[in-house]
C-alpha cells in the first residue's frame, strides 16, 4: 500500500475582494503519510484554512492538484468530491459548526445518513445511531447524548465535532485550529484526544498558529507567503 | 435520507416554518370555504330546481294558461309509456293573501296543484310540516278546524258518578221508608259540569292519583254547591224532607275515587281519531328515527301552549272538528312566519286557521273576467318549506280544480252555447328512471308537434294562439340562465384561486429565501459532511412540500369545520348584531347558506397547495444547492 495518502502539488488560490485580488496560495505543495499527524503552521491570514479547504475538497484551486490515494480530486465532478468529503475525510472546525436543531446524537449520526436513501431508512438510522453512540462514548459524552449544542461547553462541542468527523471512519481527519476557540484545559483535552486517535492509526492534518499545539505533531510544515516550507 | 430527516427537524423546530404552514393553511381554508359554498350553492340550485319542478315542464308563460292539457297528458301516457312516468297540471297565478283574524295581508303567488300527483313528480311533499308528523292528513279538499281535547268520560265512570249521585240523593231522604230511587238519573248537564272539572284539573288530579300517599280527591266547593243544589231539587221533587246540608262536605265515595285513580293518570289531550290514527301509523313507519319518535312523544304535550309547537287549537272540549268547511291551503312558511335565529319557525297559527285569497280571474284572451276579483276563504292545512326563499315567501298552494274554477279556467259556456276547454298554465312531466332528460324532452316535443298538427277543428283562434305559446323545457333549461351565471362565477373563482396560489407561491418563496439565508452556514456544514448540491436543494424542496402537506391538512380541516358550522357561525354573528348577517336569503334565494365539501375539491386544493409550496421553495432550494461550502462556512 502506498504510504502517501494525500499529495497537494503546486496549489494556487486567489480571492477577489472587491477590485483587489488577494493571492493566498502561490504554489503550495504538501504530502501526508498514512497514520501521520501533520501540522501546518502559519501566521493568521497566511492561507492555512484555505489550504485545508482545498485538501478537503471544500474549495477548488485556481491551479494545481490534490491527489488522494493517487487520484486527483479536481479531475472528477462535484458528486465525486461530495463522496470524498463524506467517506474519506472528517472535518473538525474551529467554530465546531454543529447544527443547532439537532441533538448531540443526531449531529454525530448525520454524516452516516447523508449517503443513505429513504428505502433503507429504518435500518440505516438504527445503524447510524448505534455507531454514533459508540463514538460519543469514546469521546466521553454519553451523558450529553440528548443535549442540544447550545447546552454544551466549548470543549464538549469540539468533542462532538470530532465524533461527527469520525463516524464514517475517514482515512483523513482535517482539523482547522481545533483548539483555537477553547481554554487551555479544554484545548489540552482535545489535543490528547487527537493524539489518541492518531496512535490508533488515524491520519490527521491540523492547521494551527500555536507552536505548543504544533509540538505534539509528528511533522510540522510552515506556510509562508503562500508556499510550504518544511521545518 | 438526511433530506427527510432535516426537513422534518426544520419543520417542527423552526418558528418561521409555522408561519409558512399557517400561510398555506389559511389559503387552503379560504379556497375550500369559497369553493364549498359556491359548489353547494350550485348543487342546491340544481337539486331544488329539480325538486320544485319536474323533469319536463310544459309552460306557455301566460297567466290565462293553455287548453287541451288533459288530452295531451293522456296522449303522452298512451304513446310514450316507456318515457313518461307521471304528469300533472299546475296553475300559477297571483293573489292577495289574507289572514282575517289578524288582518295580515301579503301578495302571493297562488299555485293550483293536485297534491298527490304533484308530490309524485317532485320533492314538494318533503317540505310539508304537518304531513311529516301526521302523514296522510294534509289535503287541499274542504276541511274544518281540527280541535284537540280530552277524550269523553268512559261509560264506566259516568255510571259510577250517576250511582254516587243517586246514593247521595237517597241518603238525603228523611226516612228509609220513603226511599225510592230517584225518578230520573243525574242529568247530562250535571255530568258535563263534573267532566269539565275533571278536564280542567286532570293534570293535577292525575298526579294526585298516581301518588298512593295522596289525600282523597276532593270536590271543589263551587262544584259541591252545584251538586248540592241538584240534590236539593231532586229530593224536593221526590217529596222528601230535605236536610240542611249547607255545611256538610260532599265527598266522593271510595269506589269512585279508586276508579278515578285508575283512569286519570292515563288521560292525555288527544287529537281527533283520524289524525290520531295517522299519528300512530307514522310512528310505526320503518323509517322513523329516534328523533322523530322524540318529536312525536312531545307533540301531544305541547298542544296549545308553545307558540312554535302549536299544531292544533286546544280547548276543554272533546277532540273533533269545528267550524265550516273550506278548501285547504298550503302556505309557504316564510309568507306567514319569521324564521328564528336558531333556524326554526314559530308557528303561531293553528292548523285549520281561516285564511283568504283574493283572485283575479282572466278570460282566455287575457281580459279580467266580468265578475271581477273573487274572494276565496281557505283553511290553513299545512305549510311548505322548500328552502328556496322566493318560493317560501311567496307561494300558496291550493287545489287545482278549485283554483281552476275560481279563475274561470274551467269550461265556460260561450254565447253560442259551446263550452271552452279547461286551461292550465303548466304541465309537469316526470320521466321514467334512466330516461335521459334531453331525449325525454325531444320525445315530448315531437309528440306535442304531432298533437298540434292533429288538433280538433273546434279549437278557437284564441285557444290556438295560447297553444302556440307552449314550450317544452327540461328543468335545466328553465334554470339555465341562473346556473350559467353561477358557473361563470366558478370560473371567476378559479382565477381568484390562481391568484391566491400565486400569492402562496410568492409567500413561500419569501419565507424559504429567508430560511435559506438563515441556514447558509448549516448548508455549508451539510456540504462539508458530503451532501451534494442537488441533495441540499432536495432537502429544501421536501421541506417546502412538507409545509404544503401540513398546511393542506390543517387548512382543509379548518375549512371543512368552518363550512360545517357556517350557518351556526352566521347565526352567532346575527345574535351579536343583525347588521352582521352575511347571507341574505332575499338576495341569495336560499334561506340557509348552502355548502358541500367535496372530496375532489379537497384533493384538488391539497394538490395545488403542495405544488405551490414546492414551486415557492424551488428558487430558494436551487440557490441553497448552489451555495459554495467554503463561503457558507465562513458565513456568520
Amino acid at each position: 500500500m502506498n504510504k502517501t495518502i494525500l499529495r497537494a502539488r503546486n496549489l494556487f488560490k486567489a480571492y477577489h475582494m472587491g477590485k483587489a485580488v488577494v493571492r493566498v496560495l502561490r504554489g503550495a505543495s504538501l504530502h501526508a503519510e498514512r497514520g501521520e499527524f501533520l501540522v501546518v503552521m502559519g501566521a493568521s491570514g497566511s492561507g492555512k484554512s484555505t489550504l485545508l479547504h482545498l485538501l478537503g475538497a471544500l474549495d477548488v484551486p485556481d491551479k494545481g492538484s490534490v491527489e488522494f490515494c493517487d487520484r486527483d480530486l479536481f479531475l472528477n465532478g462535484a458528486a465525486a468530491r461530495s463522496r470524498y468529503r463524506n467517506h474519506e475525510v472528517g472535518f473538525v472546525f474551529q467554530f465546531y459548526h454543529l447544527l443547532p436543531e439537532l441533538s448531540v446524537l443526531a449531529n454525530v449520526a448525520l454524516p452516516r445518513l447523508v449517503t443513505h436513501g429513504v428505502i433503507q431508512w429504518f435500518a440505516a438510522r438504527r445503524e447510524a445511531r448505534d455507531q454514533a453512540k459508540a463514538i460519543i462514548e469514546r469521546v466521553g459524552l454519553t451523558k450529553r447524548i440528548r443535549h442540544r449544542p447550545n447546552e454544551l461547553s466549548g470543549g464538549e462541542l469540539q468533542r462532538v465535532a470530532i465524533a461527527r468527523a469520525l463516524i464514517n471512519k475517514p482515512s483523513l481527519l482535517l482539523a482547522d485550529e481545533p483548539t483555537g476557540n477553547l481554554d487551555a484545559a479544554s484545548g489540552k483535552e482535545i489535543l490528547e484526544l487527537l493524539e489518541e486517535l492518531n496512535r490508533d492509526g488515524q491520519t490527521i492534518i491540523m492547521v494551527t498558529h500555536d507552536a505548543q499545539v504544533a509540538a505534539r505533531a509528528h511533522r510540522r510544515v510552515q506556510l509562508e507567503e503562500g508556499r510550504i516550507r518544511t521545518k | 435520507m438526511y433530506k427527510w430527516f432535516m426537513a422534518w427537524r426544520y419543520l417542527h423546530t423552526k418558528l418561521i416554518a409555522v408561519f409558512a404552514v399557517l400561510a398555506v393553511a389559511l389559503c387552503v381554508a379560504m379556497v375550500l370555504v369559497v369553493m364549498s359554498v359556491m359548489g353547494g350553492f350550485l348543487d342546491m340550485i340544481k337539486e331544488r330546481s329539480r325538486g320544485l319542478l319536474s323533469d319536463i315542464v310544459m309552460d306557455a308563460g301566460t297567466l290565462q294558461g293553455w287548453p287541451f292539457y288533459e288530452e295531451f297528458a293522456q296522449r303522452l301516457h298512451e304513446n310514450l309509456p316507456d318515457v313518461v312516468e307521471a304528469s300533472t297540471p299546475v296553475i300559477y297565478n297571483y293573489a292577495v293573501f289574507r289572514v282575517p283574524e289578524v288582518s295580515y295581508t301579503k301578495p302571493a303567488q297562488v299555485v293550483g296543484i293536485r297534491l298527490k300527483e304533484y308530490i309524485a313528480v317532485n320533492d314538494f311533499g318533503k317540505g310539508l310540516y304537518y304531513e311529516r308528523y301526521y302523514p296522510g292528513t294534509t289535503h287541499l279538499g274542504p276541511q274544518k278546524q281540527p280541535l284537540a281535547g280530552l277524550p269523553p268520560l268512559p261509560d264506566e265512570l259516568k255510571g259510577a258518578i250517576r250511582t254516587w249521585l243517586q246514593e247521595e240523593c237517597a241518603a238525603r231522604r228523611k226516612t228509609a221508608e220513603t226511599y225510592e230511587a230517584p225518578r230520573r238519573s243525574a242529568p247530562d248537564d250535571l255530568l258535563e259540569t263534573i267532566r269539565v272539572w275533571l278536564e280542567i284539573e286532570w293534570s293535577m288530579l292525575g298526579k294526585l292519583a298516581e301518588d298512593d300517599e295522596s289525600p282523597d280527591i276532593t270536590l271543589p266547593v263551587e262544584l259541591q254547591d252545584v251538586i248540592k243544589q241538584w240534590l236539593r231539587a231532586e229530593c224536593s221533587a221526590a217529596d222528601a224532607t230535605k236536610e240542611d246540608d249547607q255545611e256538610q262536605t260532599l265527598t266522593l265515595p271510595d269506589g269512585l275515587q279508586a276508579l278515578l285513580r285508575t283512569w286519570l293518570p292515563g288521560r292525555r289531550i288527544t287529537l281527533p281519531d283520524d289524525l290520531r290514527n295517522a299519528n300512530i301509523r307514522w310512528r310505526n313507519d320503518d323509517n322513523t328515527t329516534p328523533e322523530d319518535i322524540a318529536a312525536y312523544d312531545r307533540l301531544p304535550f305541547v298542544l296549545g301552549w308553545g307558540p312554535g309547537d302549536r299544531v292544533f287549537d286546544f280547548t276543554y272540549d272533546q277532540p273533533g272538528y269545528d267550524g265550516l268547511e273550506f278548501p285547504g291551503v298550503i302556505v309557504g312558511c316564510d309568507l306567514i312566519y319569521q324564521r328564528g335565529r336558531d333556524g326554526t319557525y314559530k308557528r303561531s297559527y293553528p292548523r285549520g286557521t281561516m285564511m283568504a285569497l283574493t283572485l283575479v280571474p282572466l278570460t282566455a284572451s287575457g281580459n279580467i273576467n266580468v265578475e271581477g276579483p273573487v274572494r276565496v276563504p281557505v283553511r290553513y292545512a299545512d305549510d311548505s318549506r322548500t328552502g328556496v326563499y322566493d318560493k317560501d315567501s311567496l307561494c300558496v298552494y291550493v287545489d287545482f280544480e278549485m283554483l281552476q274554477h275560481k279563475l274561470a279556467m274551467d269550461p265556460q259556456e260561450l254565447v253560442d252555447g259551446r263550452k271552452t276547454k279547461p286551461r292550465t298554465t303548466q304541465l309537469l312531466v316526470d320521466l321514467q328512471n334512466g330516461i335521459d332528460l334531453l331525449a325525454g324532452r325531444e320525445a315530448i316535443e315531437t309528440e306535442w308537434d304531432q298533437f298540434l298538427a292533429s288538433q280538433p277543428s273546434e279549437v278557437t283562434d284564441v285557444e290556438e294562439r295560447l297553444l302556440s305559446y307552449v314550450e317544452v323545457n327540461t328543468w335545466e333549461d328553465l334554470q339555465r340562465p341562473f346556473i350559467a351565471a353561477v358557473e361563470k362565477e366558478k370560473v371567476l373563482m378559479a382565477i381568484i384561486l390562481a391568484i391566491i396560489c400565486f400569492v402562496a407561491v410568492m409567500l413561500i418563496g419569501c419565507i424559504f429565501y429567508m430560511i435559506v439565508q438563515k441556514k447558509t452556514r448549516d448548508i455549508g456544514v451539510l456540504k462539508a459532511l458530503g451532501a451534494t448540491g442537488p441533495g441540499v436543494a432536495g432537502l429544501f424542496i421536501i421541506y417546502g412540500a412538507s409545509v404544503g402537506v401540513v398546511g393542506s391538512v390543517l387548512g382543509n380541516s379548518f375549512g371543512a369545520l368552518f363550512v360545517h358550522y357556517i350557518n351556526d357561525f352566521q347565526d352567532f354573528l346575527i345574535s351579536l348584531d343583525p347588521q352582521l348577517q352575511v347571507w341574505n336569503p332575499e338576495v341569495y334565494t336560499f334561506d340557509r347558506i348552502p355548502s358541500a365539501v367535496k372530496r375532489l375539491d379537497v384533493l384538488g386544493i391539497s394538490l395545488v397547495a403542495v405544488l405551490s409550496s414546492i414551486l415557492g421553495s424551488l428558487i430558494p432550494a436551487v440557490l441553497a444547492g448552489r451555495v459554495w461550502p467554503v463561503q457558507a462556512l465562513r458565513y456568520e
